[in-house]
């Protein structure tokens, strides 16, 4: 294996693609996988299915990520939107889960201070008080198409890097994410009518 | 006007967990899983893959390196069978495809007069069906030299009714103690996803599996035939097609869809006993193109005896016949000339499904043992574990 890491201690010897390659002929470089996006996977599962079981999609999806590592397209050098589309993966194995989380955020009501410049708390307490239809439209979302919104809102995927990770062409991608949007955006305006609105671009 | 997704953001933003990594044990979780094997639900699943498969991670693969069958990462278990689409010229009469030599044919169906004759045993769905066998394997150092270690005993209890956990054994050689896998039983429609932690990893959908009563296999050799070409189709498998000096694969070959057809009724006929669906299996076999006959190939115990084989992408799938009684001795994989002349060569397989195999070093030479498994007996039992009287 001293071969292996030698030959692998090259210009490009830490990007992802060369530690997954590594990790086919010396598995315990897989690690370094793990150690690099293990908070942001952690953080978009736990967003999505909250407590516990988000402990076992990540791990499942390391694992599965780790078993699947011969087929990485080892032309792509970052590993995010192939860990995010595995990760998208073990989270539709708690759909249900999932959307009793969003439903009973929608039920729940929310008193909260807050602290900082008038405008940026009264935009704050606006949005915390339009969570309930937020999350009950979360809820209501077709899941492929929750799956595109929630991967470039919480993941921060660009709309490439989600074509990528679902393996969808990138129209697909636009088609979804317009869909979901229109569905949050009636919602909130809806509730209050200044909300919901375009990117201001 | 506020937009859509900041709202969404800071939604997203109030639902993140307070802190940044996820606790210390999920780490430990992925590490420990990506040491010990770490399989399928599906109970010895790819055949020599299933065994090899456990192995993945084992501590002396790093230094050792084996042929490692890497699952790709889809849960679940197995999708919805695609329309059954048998090659062309799979039935009698069907035209220019290669036909079966008399002599493969001939055996096969020998073979299945033999399983007709054998004698169903009786069997609680509650009970257990013990299979005792040895394997042989071989390991490939990255120089190329070839250890075969074996044969290992090895006993199976698979739940009748696929409903209950099973259990697997090995002797692990020299000294060592014997390696216990559990299996996890469709409880439910559920299993564990894998099957090395059942008590904490997510439970998936699943179908009961039956070793030993009428189930979701066939015991029509049409309808097995129609059930293992969809099994092939669902579930692809690839091999690299070689290294390169880094010993990295340099691309992969798909397995036809005939190969894989005829693989998957090596594992059913270690996963499943019952005398009519090994009937039918034999039958099912002998109408897949391109099946040859073998005399004189060894099987895991030593026994010599007249194979049903079939080639491609450097492997040779052998099923071993005892070649007076034709009784179903077991399955060897040997290695074979990989002709890549007109293959087509893909960079990485298509994950999400099936299943790649990976040579880190060279490829074993034509002749050698890839893996070899031999049954021993068969028997009933009450519990997973218990060994027939």
């Amino acid at each position: 294996m001293a071969a292996v890491t030698r030959a692998a201690a090259g210009t490009d010897a830490d990007t992802d693609a060369a530690v997954i390659r590594a990790s086919l002929a010396d598995p315990d470089r897989f690690a370094l996988i793990y150690d690099r996006y293990a908070a942001r996977l952690y953080r978009y599962a736990y967003q999505r299915v909250g407590p516990g079981i988000a402990d076992d999609v990540v791990a499942e999806a390391f694992l599965a990520a780790f078993r699947g590592r011969a087929s990485y397209d080892l032309d792509r050098q970052d590993a995010r939107p192939w860990l995010f589309g595995i990760l998208t993966r073990e989270v539709a194995a708690h759909q249900r889960r999932e959307q009793a989380r969003y439903r009973a955020l929608a039920r729940s009501t929310h008193e909260t201070v807050q602290d900082g410049p008038a405008d940026q708390v009264a935009a704050r307490v606006a949005a915390g008080a339009a969570r309930g239809p937020l999350a009950d439209a979360l809820a209501g979302l077709a899941p492929r198409d929750r799956d595109v919104l929630l991967l470039v809102a919480w993941g921060q995927l660009s709309y490439d890097e989600v074509a990528d990770a679902l393996d969808i062409p990138p129209g697909t991608v636009a088609s979804r994410l317009n869909r979901a949007r229109r569905k949050v955006r009636k919602v909130l305006s809806e509730f209050d009518p200044t909300m919901g609105g375009d990117d201001e671009i | 006007m506020r937009s859509d997704l900041s709202i969404l953001e800071e939604l997203g933003a109030s639902l993140a967990p307070a802190e940044d990594q996820p606790p210390a044990d999920v780490r430990h979780r992925v590490m420990t899983g990506m040491r010990h094997p770490v399989g399928r639900p599906r109970l010895l699943s790819r055949l020599g893959g299933v065994h090899l498969a456990w192995k993945i991670g084992a501590p002396t693969v790093a230094a050792a390196a084996v042929a490692a069958v890497l699952v790709a990462g889809q849960p679940g278990g197995r999708p919805t069978p695609a329309p059954p689409v048998p090659g062309a010229g799979t039935r009698a009469g069907a035209g220019a495809a290669p036909k079966t030599p008399p002599g493969a044919e001939q055996v096969l169906l020998l073979a299945a007069q033999h399983a007709a004759a054998t004698p169903t045993m009786s069997a609680r769905p509650n009970q257990f069906l013990f299979i005792d066998s040895v394997e042989v394997e071989s390991r490939i150092d990255v120089k190329g030299r070839t250890t075969v270690s074996g044969p290992l005993r090895t006993r199976t209890w698979l739940s009748v009714d696929g409903t209950h956990d099973g259990l697997v054994t090995q002797e692990a050689g020299s000294g060592k103690a014997p390696t216990r896998t559990h299996l996890d039983g469709c409880k439910n429609g559920r299993q564990a996803e894998t099957i090395d932690r059942p008590e904490t990893t997510p439970k998936v959908a699943c179908t009961p599996e039956p070793a030993y009563r009428p189930g979701r296999v066939p015991t029509d050799a049409d309808d097995l035939l129609a059930y293992v070409y969809s099994v092939a189709a669902a579930e692809p498998e690839w091999v690299s097609a070689g290294a390169g000096k880094d010993r990295m694969p340099t691309g992969f070959v798909r397995l036809s869809d005939d190969q894989r057809a005829f693989s998957e009724i090596a594992e059913m006929l270690y996963k499943n006993h019952l005398p009519a669906v090994q009937q039918a299996a034999f039958l099912a076999a002998s109408r897949i193109p391109g099946v040859q006959l073998r005399h004189n190939a060894t099987d895991a115990a030593g026994r010599v005896g007249v194979a049903v084989t079939r080639t491609e992408a450097g492997a040779r799938q052998e099923l071993v016949f005892n070649p007076t009684t034709y009784q179903y001795l077991g399955h060897n994989i040997i290695a074979a000339e990989f002709d890549l002349a007109g293959a087509k060569v893909v960079r990485s397989p298509n994950i999400g499904k099936g299943s790649a195999e990976f040579w880190p070093g060279p490829r074993p030479k034509p002749g050698a043992v890839i893996y070899k498994s031999a049954l021993l007996r068969i028997a009933i039992v009450d519990k997973a574990g218990q060994r027939p009287g």
